[in-house]
C-alpha cells in the first residue's frame, strides 16, 4: 500500500526534524497531506486550524517531556514522536469529512475511516522523511496497513484509549509495538545502526 | 455622544441584515466593520488624542512590521499602534468576535508605558510581555461580541481580547519569511497557536517572567 505524499516532505535540503516543530511548516504539510489524500480518494476534508494548533502545542509539549538524553536514542524517538502525533490527531480531530464518493468501498481504510487513514498518512510519511533525511532509512510499510481488520481494531482501540495509537502506528511501520506502555518512552540503544547526518541534535 | 449615535446608528443598521442574501450581507458587513472604526476614530479625537493618528495614518505603512522594525523608527508608539490595530482587528474577526473596537490611543500609550519601564533594555521576550500586560490592563480591545459559537467554547469577551493581544505580540515577534500575503496568513496561524495557549495565557498573565517564559517558548515555534 503506497500513502500519497505531501510536497513539503520531498524537500530534501532542509531539516524535517526541525521544521516539524514550527507551526507554520506543519501546518503546511498537513494541508498538503489532506489534499494528496483528497484528491487520489475523492475525500471531501476540512480542517479546523484552531483544533490543529491545539494538536501541535500539545504534541510540542508531550515531544519536549520525554526528549531523550542520549543521542543514541534518536532514531527510536523519531518513530516514538510521531506515534505521539498520532495520538494527539486522534484526540482533537483536526480533521472532519463533508463528503465522501458514492459508492466507495468500506473495506478499503481511506473509505472506512477517513480521518483516521489521513492522520495515519500523515504521521508515517513523516517518519519516514525524518528516518531518510538523518539515518539513511526506508520506511518498510507493513502489509498490515491495508488489511481493513487492523483498521476495525485500530479504530475501536484508539477510541477507548488515544495512546494506543503509538503501538498501532509502530505495527503499521513495520516496528515492534509497545502495547503495554505505549506511550512511555524507554530509551534504548541497540537499535541504533547508523549516526545521524547533518550538524547538532536536535 | 457622537460616538454613541454613531454606534447606535451602527446596532440599527446592522438588524436588517440577517435575510439578505450572504454575498450582499458580506459587504454590507465589512461596510460596518468600517462604521466601527470611524466610530472609534471619533472616540479618540472627542478624548482629544488621537489628531496625530488620524493625520500620519498611512494605509498599510506599518501594517506588517515587526516588534524590531517598529523599536528602530521614530515615533514608534505611532508605528506600533498602526500595527496593532491593524492585527488586532483582523485577529478578532479569526478569532471569531462579531464586534469590537481597537484604539489606537491607548494602544500606544501601552507601548509608552511599556518602553518607559525599561523592559525594552532587556531581551525582547520581556518587552514583549510588558506589552502583552500593558494592553491587557489599559484596554485597548473593548465592546467585544463575541459570535454564539466562541462563547459555546467558553471564552468571554476579555478573554478574548487577551487571546488577540497574546497573537498580536507572537506576530509581531514571529520570522517572517515571505510578502504581506504571508504576513496576514502567519497572524491566523498565530490567532490559532493564542487560543491553543488560553489555559496558559490566563494563568501566566499577572506575572511578568512566567509570561516571558511562555512567549520565548512559542515565538519562535510559530
Amino acid at each position: 500500500m503506497s500513502l500519497p505524499v505531501p510536497e513539503v516532505l520531498s524537500e530534501t535540503d532542509r531539516p524535517i526534524r526541525r521544521a516539524m516543530r514550527r507551526m507554520r511548516w506543519f501546518k503546511q504539510s498537513f494541508a498538503q497531506q489532506v489534499d494528496a489524500i483528497s484528491r487520489a480518494s475523492g475525500v471531501d476534508y476540512r480542517i479546523h486550524d484552531d483544533r490543529l494548533a491545539q494538536t501541535f502545542i500539545a504534541w510540542l509539549r508531550a515531544f519536549e517531556a520525554q526528549k531523550p538524553t542520549q543521542s543514541t536514542a534518536r532514531r527510536a524517538y523519531t518513530n516514538f514522536a510521531s506515534g505521539l502525533m498520532l495520538k494527539q490527531m486522534i484526540q482533537d480531530a483536526p480533521l472532519a469529512v463533508a463528503g465522501v464518493p458514492v459508492g466507495s468501498d468500506a473495506s478499503n481504510p481511506a473509505y472506512y475511516w477517513p480521518e483516521g487513514y489521513a492522520y495515519v498518512a500523515y504521521c508515517l510519511n513523516v517518519r519516514s522523511a525524518v528516518l531518510a533525511q538523518d539515518f539513511d532509512e526506508a520506511l518498510a510499510l507493513t502489509p498490515d496497513l491495508s488489511d481493513i481488520r487492523d483498521w476495525w481494531s485500530f479504530k475501536e482501540n484508539v477510541t477507548e484509549d488515544s495512546s494506543l495509537a503509538i503501538a498501532f502506528l509502530d505495527l503499521f511501520a513495520g516496528e515492534e509495538p509497545n502495547w503495554a506502555s505505549p506511550a512511555l518512552f524507554y530509551e534504548k540503544t541497540e537499535r541504533i545502526e547508523a549516526w545521524p547526518r547533518g550538524e547538532g541534535s536536535g | 455622544m457622537l460616538r454613541f449615535t454613531m454606534r447606535r446608528g451602527r446596532s440599527l443598521l446592522d438588524k436588517p441584515l440577517e435575510p439578505i442574501p450572504a454575498p450582499i450581507s458580506k459587504v454590507a458587513r465589512a461596510m460596518l466593520s468600517d462604521f466601527d472604526e470611524i466610530a472609534d476614530k471619533v472616540n479618540d479625537v472627542a478624548a482629544g488624542l488621537s489628531h496625530r493618528f488620524l493625520d500620519l495614518r498611512e494605509a498599510g505603512r506599518w501594517s506588517t512590521a515587526t516588534l524590531e522594525e517598529i523599536e528602530n523608527i521614530g515615533e514608534a508608539e505611532i508605528a506600533f499602534a498602526q500595527a496593532a490595530y491593524h492585527g488586532l482587528t483582523r485577529a478578532l474577526r479569526h478569532l471569531g468576535a462579531e464586534e469590537g473596537l481597537v484604539s489606537e490611543v491607548r494602544t500606544a500609550e501601552a507601548y509608552k508605558a511599556a518602553i518607559q519601564s525599561g523592559a525594552a533594555e532587556s531581551d525582547r521576550f520581556i518587552l514583549a510581555a510588558a506589552l502583552l500586560q500593558e494592553m491587557a490592563r489599559r484596554g485597548v480591545i473593548r465592546d467585544v461580541l463575541p459570535a454564539p459559537a466562541v462563547e459555546g467554547e467558553g471564552l468571554d469577551e476579555p478573554g478574548l481580547a487577551r487571546i488577540a493581544i497574546l497573537a498580536l505580540i507572537l506576530w509581531f515577534l514571529a520570522e517572517r519569511q515571505g510578502d504581506e500575503d504571508d504576513a496576514e496568513a502567519l497572524l491566523l496561524t498565530c490567532c490559532d497557536v493564542a487560543r491553543a495557549l488560553k489555559g496558559d495565557l490566563e494563568a501566566s498573565l499577572e506575572d511578568s517572567e512566567r509570561l516571558r517564559d511562555l512567549i520565548a517558548a512559542y515565538a519562535d515555534k510559530i
